[in-house]
């Protein structure tokens, strides 16, 4: 478990730079190594850093399957500056870099760091049955399903066990297309009703085609470093206070169907860190996973924000719109911005830096010093990662 | 002197097609050898774990909460009944194709299993949470999933 080591050895760790190449539908005009080296320039710019001399550790975000290599770690370095230098690759989302990086700070041994994560999704010519492999092969994987079957059985314990209706997830996902537009890194900005959603194709009942994230291209670079290294630099710090990743359990026989208990042992963990015990009153603005749009629900439970069952009726009011009190995936979500995979973590990182440091322009949510990001990794795995972000 | 700035507007002209085929044989293991041949004499094998008195259908070789060993409990029969625990009709196959025949897939808490096992319903028109249902056994079986067809209403 991350804890905040007591004492005076421990420096605090901020982002001080993010660069984002994307989110678009697909990208076909750069290769991946072009994509990631552009919004690796955008971050060291905005950190006042120049990568082979400043960074001390690099991590990059990726598996072999969503890339098309194996090994695909060997790949990483040279776009991120990082060639003949630490590396290190997580095969997770973006976040659970952020929380290694967290950690080697911490240590004293590094001053700043790297994380990368990306989408190429639109190079794979066969995405469903990359992800189809993910499901276990002995006990899941022999029935001939989609993989959104897994999510839908959730959505429907959800939705029996707390009362939850079609049309109030349907909301989630017209909220979220309408701030995507106002999202440069969106790919799917758009003004769509309710029912455009609920007249969209079933994927596996009850889950509609509109209410899943669609896939998008993209990469996201993270410039973290301690306290002496902001106060050398001319940049705005946006601080971690707390961070942390958990899984449930990988089995379907064992996994909680109904209340995303992943969140929760994030939540429990991030939030004794950041001294959170009110997260509806503490913390500004949440950037949560919706890649199926009642998750952004059924997380915002699970997190301790709402009871159970009790977030329908905060988005039905409008708490969870730009200009409401718990503004929720400003950004526009996973949903808005496009299934990024392992970079939809630094999605909601990117929104957040953007907000705190004054940057979000149109979007912005005034007064808002704390935010929540928090990342699921999809369908099969019960796996989260959280972190909060202050501007003080 | 600025840098020539290029960009494509259309499609590249130029990409390289690559992939691999990617086989494998699973090994089930010494306990789901147990399971897969206790399906082959229509048997629902199920092990409790002692030390916090889990069961789990299937069994385990391990209890995944407290971590003790299972292999040399003793492997009891379940009675062939469960209670639905969530389903979805699926309409899309694991390519992303739309299925001829769209069918159920449910979790199926099968009487005396702490656990949920996945697999079809059939024979049901509008299935619902709590409905109870039971096995459908194949004609032969052959210590597979599929010895079970599905489960129908009971």
């Amino acid at each position: 478990m991350l804890e905040q080591p007591k004492g005076e050895t421990m420096k605090r760790v901020a982002i001080i730079g993010v660069g984002v190449e994307g989110f678009r539908p697909a990208i076909r005009d750069l290769s991946y190594k072009e994509m990631v080296y552009r919004a690796a320039v955008k971050a060291y710019t905005k950190a006042d850093i120049n990568p082979r001399e400043e960074v001390d550790t690099f991590i990059s975000c990726e598996e072999d399957f969503s890339m098309g290599t194996s090994i695909t770690d060997e790949y990483a370095p040279d776009q991120l500056g990082g060639a003949q230098r630490s590396v290190q690759t997580i095969t997770g989302d973006g976040i659970q870099g952020m929380a290694a990086a967290y950690m080697q700070i911490a240590t004293g041994m590094f001053d700043v760091a790297v994380v990368e994560a990306q989408s190429r999704i639109s190079d794979m010519l066969t995405p469903n049955q990359i992800q189809h492999f993910a499901l276990d092969p002995i006990f899941v994987r022999q029935f001939d399903s989609t993989h959104h079957s897994i999510a839908a059985l959730e959505k429907q314990a959800y939705q029996h066990a707390f009362g939850v209706s079609d049309e109030v997830i349907a909301e989630v996902a017209v909220k979220n297309y309408q701030n995507a537009i106002l999202n440069p890194i969106a790919a799917y900005g758009m003004k769509a009703t309710k029912e455009d959603i609920l007249d969209t194709e079933v994927v596996s009942s009850p889950l509609r085609e509109g209410e899943i994230a669609e896939h998008a291209d993209g990469a996201i670079v993270v410039v973290m470093a301690n306290e002496d290294v902001v106060k050398q630099k001319n940049v705005i710090p946006v601080w971690i206070k707390g961070i942390s990743y958990a899984t449930n359990t990988p089995n379907v026989e064992t996994r909680d169907w109904k209340t995303a208990k992943y969140a929760t042992l994030c939540a429990d963990r991030a939030f004794k860190m950041a001294e959170i015990t009110n997260p509806a009153s503490q913390i500004d603005i949440f950037e949560i996973d919706d890649t199926y749009a009642f998750k952004e629900l059924q997380h915002l439970e699970a997190l301790g924000v709402f009871k159970f069952g009790e977030a329908s009726k905060a988005l039905t009011d409008g708490r969870f719109n730009r200009s409401g009190d718990l503004p929720v995936n400003v950004s526009g979500g996973v949903l808005g911005v496009g299934n990024g995979h392992d970079a939809n973590g630094l999605q909601r990182i990117a929104e957040l830096v953007a907000q705190l440091t004054g940057e979000a322009g149109r979007r912005s949510v005034s007064g808002a010093k704390t935010g929540l990001a928090f990342s699921w990794r999809g369908v099969p795995t019960t796996a989260g990662a959280l972190a909060i972000l202050s501007a003080e | 002197m600025l840098p020539k700035r290029r960009t494509m507007t259309d499609a590249p002209t130029h990409e390289v097609r690559g992939g691999f085929p990617v086989h494998f044989h699973y090994t089930v293991g010494i306990v789901g050898e147990i399971f897969f041949n206790g399906l082959k004499e229509r048997k629902l094998l199920a092990v409790t774990c002692k030390e916090c008195s889990k069961t789990y259908f299937p069994p385990r070789m391990y209890c995944e909460d407290c971590f003790a060993e299972l292999t040399n409990e003793e492997f009891k029969t379940l009675e062939q009944e469960g209670t639905v625990e969530s389903f979805t009709k699926t309409y899309k196959d694991h390519r992303g194709n739309s299925l001829s025949e769209p069918y159920y897939l449910a979790l199926i808490k099968i009487k005396g299993s702490d656990t949920v096992f996945f697999h079809k319903l059939i024979n049901v028109d509008e299935p619902n949470i709590g409905m109870i249902v039971k096995p459908v056994w194949s004609e032969t079986t052959k210590a597979s999933l599929f010895d079970i067809i599905g489960f129908e209403p009971a």
